[in-house]
């Protein structure tokens, strides 16, 4: 008993006195932010339709009893909406200062509340990407994104700093396994994805290439396999990724299967989303060398100081 | 561990913890921890549902069917990352609504359609449906979808240089099923085909088409 109290306290130690994934936190900043600058630069072309008050969509109108609205969805206010590429501007501003580490905890807050915003009057076109994006850029509110150590001189408080960092850190990988273990939950309660024929229909429907409609039509058997692998692939990624000897395997294994969504099915933000969120699960090691090559990439830029990739002190 | 619970209990299937604990639960999780990984799952949609148009020219002549979603749907699948799959999304949700308007009414008394209705039975059922079918499309007309589908339409006939003052037009839900895997018919690419028409709409002169018509002109045809 004694020894099992040690250990724990020993953890917690470990939790508040050393960040094992610096550099890791940092990737995934980068990779959180520039999904999101991606997305826009996505949809902006056609910015009016989603947004425009003239846009084809029903909406519900700005509550103001709902506290929520005023921050989430103020957007759908009738004297806001007419400003949306205000709203725009604004998030792709916080977007490129959280991505130079210019105050990126202040930064994220305000990418977040601009894109929720503007998700809140496109509800019908947003999938999955967009809501593991919006939760990871939660959590990177609460983690050291910086690269370095958090800095506080008083100790109890760079502790409390150093706890909540790295908790925010873990609950994001987990939210991420969360997702693949709730999918493949739910999948495992359909009867066309217990008879093998689920991605058969779903690549006869609208989302699907031609090719690959063609493809499973010619041969049943192709879908039928690809649906037990993608029901056996979503139900062994939350345990797999956590190991270290089988971790790199179903890295690999889901970038194979989100480039196939994003690009067999067009669901191209939500397969590319995905393999963002796999840079939480990168080794230090990798993350360090991925830092180091782009920190020297960014050094021989004449426009970038070596201040820009160096932390913030928040 | 309290906020792994917690998302655990928000994704789990009603049962006796969700109950008791689901106003806290739903407080704890929305509007910031809101999360659906109801990916294709249980089961994928796998019917397609299309809007397609008609328009009747200044000469009274209608024009053929049209389905705006299909010429967009071609553009993006010879470019995937041209952003335009996220934008027929806007398209295939104002279907959905369309569909939601018509369907939606808990006090509508339930008809029920039998496989094989004896003749007098059939008479009755098939006025019955049409009353049905009427009291539905008044629903729709009534919802605010309405009037998003007389601005699209519009915009569709601008761009697609249908006609500058169209006297009327008309729109109909068409839902595709695919073909079953155990179709053997390697032509056959539909199942079955299903169809909501809906009134035609008549256009006073007075109705001028918007000058902002934000369909994007740049795809190919």
């Amino acid at each position: 008993m004694g020894t099992f109290i040690k250990t724990w306290i020993d953890r917690l130690a470990h939790l508040v006195s050393k960040e094992p994934h610096l550099q890791t936190a940092r990737l995934l900043r980068w990779s959180v932010i520039g999904w999101n600058l991606f997305n826009i630069a996505l949809m902006s072309p056609y910015s009016q339709e989603f947004y425009g008050l003239g846009a084809y969509t029903v909406q519900r109108p700005f509550a103001p009893s709902q506290w929520h609205d005023w921050i989430l969805e103020f957007l759908r206010h009738e004297a806001i909406r007419p400003y949306y590429y205000l709203i725009q501007g604004i998030q792709v501003l916080a977007l490129l200062g959280a991505l130079a580490a210019f105050l990126p905890r202040v930064m994220i807050l305000i990418a977040f509340i601009c894109a929720e915003n503007l998700q809140a009057i496109t509800q019908g076109t947003l999938d999955g990407g967009d809501n593991i994006m919006s939760l990871l850029l939660i959590y990177l509110l609460f983690i050291n994104t910086t690269g370095n150590p958090i800095s506080i001189k008083w100790e109890p408080l760079r502790e409390l700093f150093t706890g909540l960092s790295n908790v925010a850190f873990l609950l994001a990988r987990i939210q991420i396994a969360v997702v693949y273990a709730a999918s493949g939950l739910y999948k495992t309660q359909g009867d066309l994805w217990q008879s093998g024929m689920a991605i058969y229909y779903i690549l006869q429907g609208d989302y699907s290439h031609p090719l690959l409609r063609e493809l499973v039509v010619a041969y049943p058997m192709i879908p039928m396999l690809a649906t037990y692998a993608t029901l056996l692939f979503q139900l062994a990624f939350p345990f797999c990724v956590w190991l270290r000897s089988t971790r790199l395997w179903i890295l690999i294994i889901g970038v194979f299967f989100h480039i196939g969504i994003a690009f067999g099915m067009g669901l191209v933000e939500f397969g590319i989303a995905m393999c963002c969120t796999y840079t939480a699960f990168f080794f230090e090691s990798w993350s360090v060398s991925i830092g180091q090559r782009v920190d020297h990439a960014l050094a021989r830029l004449p426009f970038c100081s070596n201040q820009a990739t160096k932390s913030d002190s928040l | 561990m309290f906020h792994v619970l917690m998302i655990a209990l928000y994704l789990l299937p009603n049962n006796l913890l969700t109950i008791h604990l689901g106003t806290f639960n739903r407080e704890y999780m929305h509007p910031f921890l809101y999360q659906n990984w109801h990916l294709f799952s249980p089961n994928p949609g796998f019917s397609q549902n299309r809007l397609w148009f008609r328009y009747q020219l200044e000469t009274g002549d209608w024009t053929p069917w049209s389905d705006p979603l299909d010429r967009f749907q071609r553009a993006h699948e010879r470019n995937r990352l041209g952003g335009i799959g996220r934008r027929n999304r806007i398209y295939r949700t104002l279907v959905d609504e369309v569909r939601r308007a018509y369907y939606e009414d808990p006090e509508a008394p339930t008809t029920e359609i039998k496989d094989n209705p004896d003749d007098s039975e059939e008479a009755e059922a098939t006025e019955s449906e049409e009353q049905e079918h009427q009291r539905r499309v008044k629903q729709v007309r009534d919802n605010p979808v309405s009037e998003v589908i007389q601005r699209f339409a519009l915009d569709w006939a601008k761009l697609e240089d249908i006609s500058s003052s169209p006297a009327a037009f008309q729109y109909q839900v068409m839902r595709f099923y695919p073909r079953r895997f155990s179709n053997t018919n390697k032509l056959q690419r539909f199942e079955k085909v299903r169809k909501i028409e809906f009134p035609i709409i008549e256009l006073n002169s007075e109705t001028t088409l918007p000058s902002n018509a934000f369909i994007s002109e740049e795809l190919p045809h």
